[in-house]
């Protein structure tokens, strides 16, 4: 708060120079975010026109708003079911994930031990597994483990598949902190886990919670796996409800977009909210440090 | 298993929170490592919520193997005809029929798939990891094939033979077998016309629908005058419009054992010029163009010519501009040379295939469910309702839509059948065939070197 | 700090549920694939032992090796331009400006949005029939430039890749959760010697969350190297191969049934991804001595 605040004071004399670096940044900041909206308000449009308006012209609006698309969403795709389990099956993964990771962030991270830049590196080049190609390995494994059907096995395999990403980001943060820190805490009598507890991880929170929204969007939007390890209504994600209107000669793609709306909102508002965290946990790390 | 080392998991991290209190000072961190307990009591909570769940389902599995003894013998079915599919409706109502009939004694379990690549991809891993589903349908040859040496389907030739063999229509059933066995039943059938819009074509001064591929040419020449797309093609993903309209031109320049000789034969080679020379009167999008690109410019009279599976007509009335589907005519396909005219494509869509059973209890009740489901009444309520075909030899007379009465006519008089080039060919060749065809397009290869590229992916 | 037997087990014990889950889902599956590319299967039937026969095959293939250079392309398209993209935008959000937490929203929200939202809006906008790109250049007098851009061999490749490059919220938001926590003594130091915002960032800042930089840069090049949605949404690789990327390339294989072809790639893929990941960190790592 108070840096930027300052920084801001640098720039506030008004010299041409200042005025010009000023109108460039707006341009900029403005040019950035019409291209991200751009998307969104056409998707939102599109979700209320019909089929044939939008085979017509892709970018006209709807002679008469659609809500109907919406209802059709919720009612025959049962988008509310789904968004539940994806809830619970995001934060399940979430959770998992990113407790994993910052445990073994942290072990890499602040200690040395014999092959630990070959384990990063082989953990790291999990990034680059298509997991496509896996999916009779993870169905054989599932099936063997008797949790084919189950939200569990999509919250386990889900926490596994962003671990490299995880881990990657959650290093990047706690190798950023002056070892001095940790020494102190050492002097202060605290041991390996209370230096975890009290001192990394705040620390790097700002770190975890970008792992954090990234691992959830990932289990959001996952939807290859959803598919091929579930099979009951019971268990269906939002994904496999986005998809509910693509058949294999048919797309009702006014449905489809007003289900990705519907799908977005969670999403968003996790989103903001895991930022609000960032900005909080900010201060208090910042303090300490 | 997994469970419990999620569990063992969760355990060993609330331990060590436990343990990573230090000498000083507690006030604000123990406030964060309770929030993080009761976080993880909920999951676990959860968990075991989910565990009960789990063990219901086991409990349901156990019944059906058990069979016979009160107890509903329960087919599972992932199904692709549900949400946008146009036969899902009826469809549905076909399964609910059949679950009301045999209460008690046979269930289907439908699990609802949409997503075509999605389903087939599913498909190939269950069957890979021998957890076939009892019924399911397939729409490539080769994968029945394939599925089949895995020793995963039942042989289904004996009870077709005896109980169902006149239902369907002729020799749909023998050209279905490998080896002489059917792993597999005929279902849906593509036929497919050629579309015209003949409010364009009038407007364009073109009088009547081309015969022969001449015809074809001087009409698009009239068409392209007027203003208007003459025919549509596209070539993303699997190519299909334009890969049905190769399949009409082989047809035309080879007749109809056209796929027994192979691509060694001049047909492939001839209709490869034709096709080429038709990119010259399509839309400037037609390269990388896909299926919906190509539905959008005849759905709005953008473009005249099409050519579609006869599936497509429900989706013309709903999504075309008004009028269209009453300007809509359609046609079998055209001559080359003055030979081959008249033809119609036509090959099956989706095969039944089940998953070999030692319970002749379910044994029994896939075969009440084919029985049930090739019924001619059904079958034509399903078509009607739909606008597609199927394999059965049902009674297309009461069928009330004037243009799929007119596709059930002409196909009957067609001077020939011909499949098309997707379902004759190797799952290799048609899956070369996109990315050929555009290099014929942007005049990279010739006719000649088009159908060396499709040799070359055996 | 010396080290006690309690912090061998303590790493031990934190390295333990990532590197479980890291094994049973990414060692064992990768085995699996790398066992099964010296086979030749189909994916369902026993397979026949072939050596290296699937290797030697996709090396003679052109389009593996075009597949292989366009990703190459993306990798550093993506480095050279969405990281800086990213960065520039992350130090003036930074400074807080008005609405600042609004618009880190919203630049993150493309990763939010669907996959299958953006590719179809983008294939639109390329249309040549009725797309926007095409109409803004007619409505500004250089219809002469219009074209069917996804398929024009000359554009198609660069459509694909440049509309992606300037959704820059996923490396925005990991740079300014690093740029959130460096110290604020830092810049009390700076500003005492009278620095300028512009040098304060150039020297100050970015040296600071070189760590984070590091991130994005190993993930921006690893990406590239898998991406694969993008482009099988808006061409599928085509006109003739001149999209064509590596995952789009091994899905193809799996698509004929050619799973040991498939796995060889993979293979090929995780390879390719280990080197560039190691290379990354290694230019990163020797600018910190």
């Amino acid at each position: 708060m108070g840096k930027t605040a300052k920084n801001n004071k640098i720039q506030a004399q008004l010299t041409p120079k200042t005025v010009v670096l000023k109108i460039v940044k707006w341009i900029l900041i403005l040019f950035f975010a019409f291209y991200t909206l751009f998307p969104l308000i056409w998707l939102f449009i599109t979700s209320l026109k019909t089929n044939a308006e939008y085979f017509d012209n892709p970018f006209t609006l709807p002679a008469v708003p659609q809500i109907q698309n919406y209802v059709n969403a919720f009612t025959q795709a049962n988008l509310g079911r789904m968004i539940v389990n994806s809830v619970t099956v995001s934060l399940a993964g979430t959770f998992l994930n990113v407790m994993a990771a910052a445990m073994a962030a942290y072990a890499i991270s602040r200690f040395a031990f014999k092959g630990k830049e070959a384990l990063f590196a082989l953990i790291s080049a999990g990034v680059m597994v298509p997991l496509n190609a896996l999916m009779v390995p993870y169905f054989t494994i599932f099936s063997k483990a008797g949790m084919l059907d189950s939200l569990n096995s999509l919250r386990i395999l889900y926490a596994a598949i962003g671990l490299p990403i995880s881990i990657f980001i959650i290093r990047g943060f706690m190798d950023s902190f002056p070892r001095e820190i940790e020494e102190a805490a050492y002097i202060d009598g605290c041991g390996f886990y209370g230096r975890f507890f009290r001192l990394v991880l705040p620390l790097s929170k700002t770190g975890i919670v970008t792992a954090a929204t990234f691992e959830f969007l990932t289990c959001w939007n996952e939807f290859v796996y959803a598919n091929l390890l579930t099979s009951s209504p019971a268990t269906k994600t939002i994904q496999i409800g986005v998809r509910y209107f693509t058949n294999q000669f048919t797309t009702d793609y006014v449905s489809m977009y007003a289900a990705i709306v519907i799908a977005i909102i969670p999403s968003v508002v996790g989103y903001v909210l895991f930022q609000e965290q960032i900005i909080s946990g900010l201060t208090a790390g910042a303090v300490k440090g | 298993m997994k469970k419990k080392t999620v569990a063992l998991l969760l355990v060993a991290a609330m331990g060590i929170a436990s343990l990573a209190g230090c000498g000083n000072g507690k006030g604000e961190n123990a406030d964060k490592n309770t929030g993080g307990t009761e976080a993880t009591d909920e999951k676990d909570a959860e968990q075991d919520a989910d565990t009960d769940k789990d063990a219901e389902a086991d409990e349901d599995k156990d019944g059906e193997t058990g069979g016979g003894s009160g107890e509903a013998v329960t087919l599972t079915y992932p199904c692709i005809w549900v949400g946008a599919d146009s036969k899902a409706e009826v469809w549905a109502q076909m399964i609910a029929g059949f679950n009301e009939q045999y209460k008690g004694q046979y269930e289907i379990q439908v699990e609802e798939q949409t997503d075509y690549d999605a389903y087939r991809d599913k498909i190939r891993t269950l069957v890979s990891a021998k957890s076939t589903p009892d019924i399911f349908t397939v729409d490539s040859p080769a994968d029945i094939q394939m599925f089949a040496e895995a020793g995963e389907l039942m042989d289904v030739t004996a009870y077709l033979e005896e109980k169902l063999a006149d239902r369907f229509v002729a020799s749909a059933i023998d050209s279905a077998k490998i080896d002489g066995k059917n792993y597999s039943v005929p279902y849906e059938m593509a036929v497919v016309p050629m579309m015209y819009n003949k409010k364009l074509l009038d407007a364009a001064g073109v009088e009547a629908i081309p015969t022969s591929y001449e015809e074809l040419f001087e009409a698009c020449e009239k068409l392209k005058e007027s203003g208007v797309i003459p025919i549509t093609q596209m070539t993303n993903d699997n190519a299909w419009t334009s890969m049905l309209w190769y399949s009409y031109a082989v047809a035309a320049c080879g007749g109809a054992d056209v796929y027994e000789k192979g691509l060694e034969d001049e047909a492939f080679v001839k209709a490869a010029e034709l096709l080429r020379k038709m990119f010259d009167y399509t839309s400037s999008d037609a390269v990388g163009a896909d299926a919906s690109v190509v539905n959008g410019h005849f759905f709005n009279e953008r473009a005249a010519i099409y050519t579609n599976g006869s599936w497509i007509l429900a989706r013309i009335q709903s999504e075309g501009v008004e009028g269209l589907y009453d300007n809509l005519v359609v046609g079998p396909g055209l001559s080359n040379e003055g030979a081959n005219g008249g033809a119609y494509l036509n090959s099956i869509l989706a095969y039944f295939v089940f998953k070999k059973q030692d319970d002749p209890n379910k044994q029994a009740a896939v075969e009440a469910f084919l029985d049930y489901v090739t019924d001619p009444e059904r079958v034509l309520e399903l078509s009607a309702s739909s606008g597609s075909l199927f394999a059965i030899d049902y009674d297309t007379a009461t069928i009330s839509d004037p243009v799929q009465v007119e596709i059930v006519k002409q196909s009957s008089e067609a001077a020939f059948m011909v499949p098309y080039f997707q379902s004759a060919m190797s799952q290799k060749v048609v899956s070369a065939f996109p990315s050929a065809l555009e290099s014929l397009v942007l005049d990279e290869v010739d006719a000649q070197g088009f159908v060396d590229m499709l040799k070359n992916a055996e | 700090m010396k080290r006690t037997r309690r912090d061998n087990v303590g790493i031990l014990l934190f390295l333990l549920p990532a590197l479980l889950l890291f094994f049973v889902f990414f060692v064992f599956p990768v085995c699996f694939v790398g066992v099964m590319s010296l086979f030749d299967w189909n994916g369902i039937t026993s397979a026949g032992f072939v050596g290296f026969e699937n290797y030697a095959k996709i090396f003679g293939d052109k389009v593996f090796w075009s597949s292989l250079r366009h990703n190459v392309i993306w990798a550093l398209a993506a480095c050279c331009i969405q990281v800086p993209l990213a960065l520039l935008m992350a130090l003036i959000l930074s400074k807080k400006p008005r609405f600042w937490k609004f618009f880190r929203t919203v630049y993150f929200l493309p990763q939010v949005i669907s996959g299958i939202a953006i590719a179809t809006l983008w294939a639109a906008v390329f249309n040549s029939e009725f797309g926007l790109l095409n109409g803004i250049l007619k409505a500004v007098g250089m219809g002469d430039k219009a074209t069917n851009w996804l398929g024009n061999p000359k554009t198609a490749f660069v459509c694909v890749l440049v509309y992606g490059l300037f959704y820059i919220g996923y490396y925005m938001v990991i740079l300014m959760a690093g740029i959130s926590g460096i110290d604020e003594t830092y810049y009390e130091a700076a500003r005492i010697d009278g620095a300028n915002a512009f040098q304060v960032d150039l020297h100050i800042t970015i040296p600071l969350i070189r760590y984070s930089l590091a991130t994005c840069m190993s993930l921006a090049a690893v990406f590239g190297l898998r991406t694969f949605e993008q482009v099988y949404l808006l061409t599928n690789g085509g006109p003739a191969n001149r999209t064509s990327i590596l995952v789009l390339y091994l899905y193809k294989q799996m698509n004929v049934n050619d799973y040991g072809g498939a796995n060889a790639s993979s293979m090929m893929l995780i390879l390719v991804g280990a080197i560039v990941i190691v290379g990354v960190r290694k230019i990163f790592s020797s600018k910190d001595d």
